[in-house]
């Protein structure tokens, strides 16, 4: 093969592979108006406009120990569950506690009807579908996210929590998820866990 | 000069000699082949990360009446969707974009759906309804399944939807209204009356609050004319009044009503009760029931089971195990050293829903019904034991509330009337007995404390599946944390299983002989 005949197949390899990547680009980018995950750009908060928040994280026992953020401040209720669900999310601070939820467990969608209940959908993944926990974390993994909501929104009335966009009686066999939850106090430590 | 392409030994190109130049642009081409053909070659960007595969696609025909309307549908595996765009134009509703453009809601009259390609799942208010797949965004607007049409358009107004998958044709038609039948129960108790609608099957209906009345009013659906049964008089519902379109119920002054539903078969009931805190419901609801009898027959039920394994330690022992040896260990032992039948609701490792477990103990009309579990959380330090009673919801007000009734009188009459409707409502069963699982939970605490030097997590609430529907008093025991390896280490341990055991034995004797009024614990019952 003379050298003008490779430097030819090496160019086009190249540029197909140049092309592979600009269409996997492309590909990712959704067309539709209308985003699965919840989405809010983090920017930052211009002093003195945020929105002081309690985070009830499980601590390394049976309660929930509460970590102080500031959120960005929102106009809609919708639009602050978000800010609010993100931030819990994106785990505690402390060492010392433990994200509301594995890995494998995120926040899917989220809504707020008429009442005031807001509708939590929380996507398991594969094995997590059924998560082996016992009531201790499945309680403090639930109610950290009921307490984060309604403990900080106080418009909000109650919270009812779906797995896969399905309501589920139960996540791990103990706690009762078919009806709206309300906070529960009780579990939140009042001195370090 | 010749130049042959050797991407395929079978066929293989041949190109016809070509100045430089020209191969030039013959590579150039292929460069732009492969830019133009990569990205098509993917499907049109979805936002749903798992989209299903469409086998066909195109224009189908909607029937309505005499009306054939062309209208956009695709199929996958799960079954056929439809441009919800054709029957929002022609069914009527009005369609908009939800809060923050993640979901659509479509309102029909002063109903409103929401639904979204996020999930497969349509909810009504604090109605949820799940459907086959999630609806598809697409070019001509947003795809829907069959059942998300039955579920609005179906129920809020009557129509049938056929499809005929080979005519590519969906038929539409608007159904008669249905004639629905209904039984009214009234009872009242300790403060609260309560009143139960039961109907045949599930009506489509409202409910609306006016001053002094609350009404049940059907949409589509007419009552059945029946001879009304006469309710006992009441003096907190003055009336209960039927038309064909409502049920209205005629309320005292100062009173207030709570609805909510139960199922199989569907009840819409109301509390009703006096606003004064003197009366203030939750407390009376935890009022205990009105009969007692001997502690006669006992259910066990070991926790998880089956490929429910719950929670694992870091050894690899299983929850399930180790409540199915206390089980079978706690009921050798009681039925030793009392006279009671004892019932495990598995006696093997098989999986056996939460609902089930607890319709068990109410068919075998279990007088105390004890869950064992093993305790887990994250992180190794948490150790100890604790005792569960349900709460109603997972309120702090509502606790303190039920706390404060534990003193509450446990006698009554036998063939007490009301006893029948408790039954009926059994999966609220539980609220009349928490005063008595709470004293059942604070002594089972109290004896595993003093023989297994636990560290005391007390008696806790939390509104646990397997409890709630317990027509007796109930209690679920965390015997220990799995996740503590030394705790993990004992549970293995058959000897201090035994003294668990022994503990669980002690605390039921000694609630025994408080409910009988013995005065003390017969003998035998000490291990």
């Amino acid at each position: 093969m003379s050298g003008r005949k490779l430097t030819i197949i090496l160019l086009a390899i190249l540029v197909a592979l140049i092309a592979i990547v600009i269409g996997w680009w492309i590909g990712q980018k959704p067309e539709s108006e209308l985003p699965v995950e919840v989405v809010v750009p983090v920017e930052p908060i211009p002093e003195g406009t945020g929105l002081l928040v309690d985070l009830y994280f499980p601590g390394s026992g049976t309660q929930l120990v509460a970590e102080q953020r500031e959120v960005p401040r929102e106009s809609e209720i919708d639009k602050q569950l978000t800010r609010l669900l993100q931030e819990l999310a994106a785990g505690p601070e402390s060492i010392e506690l433990f994200a509301p939820l594995p890995e494998e467990i995120t926040v899917g969608w989220i809504h707020i009807n008429p009442a005031n209940v807001a509708y939590v959908d929380l996507d398991f993944a594969g094995e997590a579908a059924r998560p082996a926990w016992g009531s201790g974390q499945e309680i403090l993994s639930v109610y950290s996210i009921v307490n984060t909501v309604l403990l900080n929104l106080p418009e909000i009335t109650a919270v009812i929590l779906l797995s896969n966009g399905q309501q589920r009686p139960t996540f791990a066999g103990h706690l009762d998820t078919s009806r709206p939850l309300l906070a529960n106090r009780n579990l939140i430590a009042t001195t370090e866990p | 000069m010749e130049l042959e392409c050797s991407t395929s030994r079978h066929a293989p190109w041949r190109w016809y000699s070509l100045p430089v130049n020209a191969k030039r642009l013959q590579s150039a081409l292929v460069v732009f082949c492969l830019l133009i053909s990569i990205p098509s070659q993917a499907e049109p960007p979805d936002t749903q990360e798992d989209l299903l595969p469409v086998y066909e696609s195109g224009v189908a025909t909607l029937e309505l009446g005499t009306r054939k309307i062309p209208i956009g549908y695709a199929v996958t595996p799960l079954g056929p969707v439809f441009s919800l765009h054709a029957f929002v134009a022609n069914l009527g509703g009005e369609l908009k974009l939800g809060p923050m453009n993640q979901s659509h809601e479509l309102t029909l009259g002063t109903t409103t759906f929401t639904f979204g390609p996020g999930s497969a799942v349509v909810t009504e208010g604090t109605e949820i309804y799940p459907i086959v797949q999630r609806p598809r965004p697409a070019v001509d607007g947003l795809k829907v399944p069959l059942d998300l049409l039955e579920t609005v358009y179906g129920e809020q107004m009557s129509y049938h939807f056929q499809w005929d998958a080979a005519a590519r044709t969906l038929s539409v038609e608007k159904l008669p209204a249905k004639t629905i039948q209904a039984e009214i129960d009234l009872v009242h108790v300790q403060g609260v009356t309560t009143v139960v609608l039961q109907f045949a099957t599930q009506p489509r209906y409202r409910i609306r609050r006016t001053p002094g009345q609350v009404a049940v009013e059907f949409i589509g659906d007419r009552l059945e004319a029946r001879p009304t049964r006469s309710l006992p008089s009441d003096q907190l519902v003055r009336q209960v009044l039927q038309t064909p379109q409502s049920i209205r119920l005629v309320l005292s002054p100062d009173t207030e009503a709570n609805d909510y539903t139960l199922l199989d078969p569907f009840r819409l009931v109301f509390d009703i009760y006096k606003t004064s805190a003197t009366t203030a419901p939750e407390i009376a609801r935890t009022a205990p029931p009105s009969r007692t009898r001997a502690i006669q027959t006992i259910v066990i039920d070991p926790g998880h089971g089956g490929s429910d394994t719950g929670a694992v330690g870091s050894k690899g022992v299983e929850e399930k195990t180790i409540t199915l040896l206390l089980a079978q260990t706690l009921r050798s032992r009681l039925e030793e050293r009392l006279p009671v039948r004892v019932v495990l609701t598995r006696t093997d490792d098989v999986e056996l829903p939460l609902d089930t477990r607890t319709a068990l103990a109410n068919q075998q009309k279990a007088d105390l019904f004890i869950s064992l579990h093993i305790n887990s959380v994250r992180g190794s330090s948490a150790r100890g034991a604790e005792t569960y009673f349900s709460s109603l919801q997972a309120s702090d007000a509502n606790a303190a509330q039920s706390a404060a009734t534990e003193n509450l009188s446990n006698t009554g009459e036998d063939g007490d009337p009301l006893y029948d409707l408790q039954l009926i409502l059994w999966d609220l069963a539980q609220s009349h007995y928490l005063a008595e699982s709470q004293r059942l939970a604070s002594l089972v605490q109290e004896e595993l404390n003093e023989a297994l030097g636990l560290r005391d997590r007390g008696v806790k609430q939390a509104p646990f599946r397997v409890l709630l529907g317990a027509a007796m008093p109930a209690v679920l025991v965390e015997c220990g944390f799995i996740s503590n390896p030394e705790e993990e280490e004992r549970l293995l341990d058959p000897a201090y299983r035994a003294d668990l055991v022994d503990s669980l034995v002690r605390a039921i004797t000694r609630y025994r002989a408080q409910r009988e009024g013995l005065d003390s614990p017969p003998d035998e019952a000490t291990p």
